[in-house]
C-alpha cells in the first residue's frame, strides 16, 4: 500500500468543556472521501484541524508527513472551501481568486484565476463586485479560489450548499475528476444522495468520534446486527410469502398489495441465492428484486443512530 | 490549472500590500479621514487668523486636535481595519491559508496602514500647523511628530486587532480615556501613552509651552520606533499561532 496523504492519529479538539472532536484516528490516500455526520457533529472542526486553521488539543495532523500548521510547503498543496460565507466583498471574483494564485506564486495568476472560474462556470471577465453574488454563485468563487493552484490535497466544507441541481451536477463531477486524477478529497456534507455520486469512501463521525470509516458499501454488509429490507415485486405476493418465511434468516415479511412483498433478512446472501428456486418452487414469476437499504443514507442513519 | 512554482516571499508582500490598500479605502473611511482634515484646518485658519496668535497656540492646536484626534484615530480606523476586518468577517482563511512565511502577511498589512496613514496625517498635521500661522519649525516638528506617531499607534492597533475582537471601541477607550484622562494626570500612566511622545517631538527644542512634553526629541523617536518594531514582531508571533474562524 502506498503511504497515505494525510494521517490524523488521535486527534482531539475540545473548547472549554466542550469536546468537539474526540480520538480522531484515520489514514487517507488519494481518490474522493466523504465526511459525513450530522449539524454540531464535530465535521467543520476537524475539517479545520486538518487544514492546520486550528491546532487540536491533542493528538496530530499529517500532510505527507508534514503537520499543516506549521508548514507552508504543505499549504502549497493543499485547498479548502471553508463553510463560512466570507469573500473579499470589494473584489470581483477574477481579482478574489488572482489574490489566492498571486500568494501561491503562480506565475501568470491572473490566467490561473480565469481558467479556474471556468472550471466552476462563472465568467472570469464578469467585473461586478462579490458582494452582488447569490448564494450559489459565492459557492463557485470559494470553490475556484481552492482549485486555482491545482492542490493535491482539496478539503471541501459543504461545497455544495446553494447551488442548484445542474451545477452540483457540475461540481460532482469536477470533484469526482480530482479524485480519480489521484488528488485526496474530502467532502464534508450533509446531502448524503449527492455525496453518493462523488464517491463511496467515508468517514462518520458523530458526536465528535468516528463511527465509520471505508466503503460505504462494505459498512452495510458489515452491519450483522440490522436486517436488510428488501423489496420483491412477482405476479402472486401471498403465494410466495410463506415460502420466504421458511427460511431461517427472514426476520420479518410484509404483504404491500397483491404482487409485492417486503422482506427483512440477516443474511442477505442466502436470501439471495434461495429466492429464485423458491419462487419457482411456489409457481411464482418474479418481476424484480431490489434490496431498500443499501444505500449510504441507510448507512448514515444506521450510524448516527446506534 | 497551473503549476506549482517555488516559495516566493517579496511578491505576495507586494500583492497582499496592494490588495490591502485597496480593499480598505472605502468610501466612508475616506470620508471620515476627509471630514477630520476639514474640521482641523478650519479650526487651524481660525487660529491663524485671530488676533493673539502664537507659536505655542499654533502648538496646542497641533497637540489639541492633531496629535491626540487626527493622528490616533485615523491610525486606529485604518489599522484596526486592514486584518480585524478579516477576522471579524471569517475571511482570514483566505490569507492564513496561503503558503507565506508567517511574516508576510502582518508585515503586508502594517505597510498597507502605513502607506494610508502616515501620509494622510502629516499632510493633515502639516497643513494645519501653516494654516494656523506655524513657522518653519512648528512645521517640522508637526510633520515629524505625525510622522512617528502614526507610525507607532498603526503597529499598537494592528496587533491589537489580532488579540482583540471589537478593537475600535477598544481602540477608542485608549485613545480617549487612557491618554485623554489617565495620562494627562499620572506621571507613571503619561510614559505608558503614546501621545507624551509625539507631542514631546512637536515641542521640539523650542520655546513652547505643551502638557505631557516631558521627553527629549531624540528619546521620543526612538520610543515610538521600538514600539512600532516590537509591535510587529508580536503581531508576527501572535498571526503565526492564530487560530482561524
Amino acid at each position: 500500500m502506498t503511504s497515505p496523504v494525510l494521517t490524523a492519529s488521535s486527534v482531539s479538539k475540545w473548547f472549554g468543556s466542550v469536546v468537539a472532536v474526540s480520538d480522531v484516528s484515520f489514514d487517507l490516500g488519494a481518490g474522493v472521501t466523504a465526511l459525513l455526520g450530522p449539524n454540531g457533529a464535530g465535521k467543520s472542526t476537524l475539517l479545520r484541524i486538518l487544514a492546520g486553521l486550528t491546532a487540536p488539543s491533542s493528538g496530530e495532523v499529517k500532510i505527507f508527513g508534514v503537520d499543516p500548521r506549521q508548514s507552508p510547503a504543505v499549504r502549497r498543496r493543499m485547498g479548502l472551501v471553508p463553510q463560512q460565507d466570507g469573500l473579499f466583498e470589494r473584489l470581483s471574483a477574477r481579482d478574489f481568486v488572482t489574490v489566492a494564485a498571486s500568494t501561491h506564486g503562480l506565475v501568470d495568476p491572473s490566467v490561473a484565476a480565469a481558467r479556474a472560474l471556468a472550471v466552476v462556470n462563472l465568467d472570469p471577465d464578469d467585473p461586478r463586485a462579490c458582494r452582488t453574488y447569490s448564494k450559489g454563485m459565492r459557492q463557485r468563487v470559494k470553490i475556484a479560489q481552492a482549485i486555482v493552484h491545482d492542490p493535491d490535497v482539496l478539503l471541501l466544507d459543504e461545497p455544495l450548499t446553494g447551488l442548484d441541481p445542474v451545477q452540483r451536477r457540475g461540481l460532482i463531477d469536477v470533484f469526482r475528476h480530482l479524485g480519480e486524477s489521484g488528488k485526496c478529497v474530502i467532502v464534508s456534507s450533509h446531502v448524503l444522495d449527492e455525496v453518493a455520486k462523488i464517491g463511496s469512501s467515508v468517514l462518520v463521525i458523530t458526536q465528535g468520534r468516528l463511527a465509520a470509516t471505508g466503503d460505504y458499501r462494505r459498512l452495510r454488509e458489515m452491519m450483522d446486527d440490522r436486517p436488510h429490507r428488501i423489496r420483491v415485486d412477482c405476479q402472486d405476493a401471498r403465494r410466495l410469502a410463506p415460502s420466504l418465511v421458511g427460511l431461517a434468516s427472514t426476520t420479518s415479511v410484509t404483504l404491500e398489495g397483491a404482487d409485492r412483498l417486503l422482506v427483512d433478512t440477516v443474511d442477505i446472501d442466502t436470501f439471495g441465492r434461495s429466492i429464485a428456486p423458491l419462487a419457482i418452487e411456489a409457481g411464482v414469476h418474479l418481476d424484480a428484486i431490489e434490496p431498500l437499504d443499501d444505500d449510504l443514507e441507510s448507512v448514515f442513519r444506521y450510524l448516527v443512530q446506534r | 490549472m497551473t503549476t506549482n512554482t517555488p516559495p516566493a516571499t517579496v511578491a505576495p508582500v507586494a500583492v497582499l500590500h496592494r490588495f490591502m490598500v485597496k480593499t480598505s479605502l472605502s468610501v466612508a473611511r475616506i470620508l471620515m479621514v476627509a471630514g477630520l482634515g476639514a474640521l482641523v484646518l478650519a479650526v487651524a485658519f481660525a487660529i491663524g487668523s485671530s488676533a493673539d496668535q502664537t507659536q505655542t497656540r499654533v502648538a496646542q492646536m497641533v497637540q489639541g486636535l492633531g496629535l491626540a484626534i487626527v493622528v490616533p484615530v485615523v491610525s486606529l480606523v485604518f489599522a484596526s481595519a486592514m486584518l480585524g476586518d478579516h477576522r471579524d468577517d471569517s475571511t482570514m482563511v483566505y490569507l492564513w491559508l496561503r503558503p507565506m512565511k508567517p511574516w508576510v502577511v502582518p508585515t503586508a498589512a502594517l505597510a498597507a496602514v502605513w502607506t494610508i496613514v502616515v501620509p494622510a496625517t502629516v499632510v493633515i498635521v502639516s497643513a494645519a500647523a501653516l494654516a494656523a500661522g506655524g513657522d518653519t519649525e512648528a512645521l517640522a516638528y508637526s510633520a515629524a511628530s505625525a510622522l512617528f506617531g502614526s507610525m507607532a499607534y498603526s503597529a499598537v492597533f494592528v496587533l491589537a486587532s489580532l488579540l482583540l475582537s471589537r478593537v475600535l471601541i477598544w481602540g477608542l477607550a485608549y485613545i480617549l480615556v487612557w491618554e485623554g484622562f489617565v495620562a494627562a494626570g499620572a506621571e507613571g500612566a503619561a510614559r505608558l501613552a503614546l501621545r507624551s511622545y509625539t507631542i514631546s517631538i512637536l515641542g521640539g527644542e523650542r520655546d513652547v509651552d505643551l502638557d505631557l512634553a516631558r521627553h527629549s526629541v531624540t528619546t521620543s523617536i526612538v520610543v515610538l520606533l521600538v514600539v512600532a518594531v516590537l509591535c510587529a514582531v508580536a503581531s508576527i508571533r501572535v498571526f503565526r499561532r492564530l487560530d482561524v474562524a
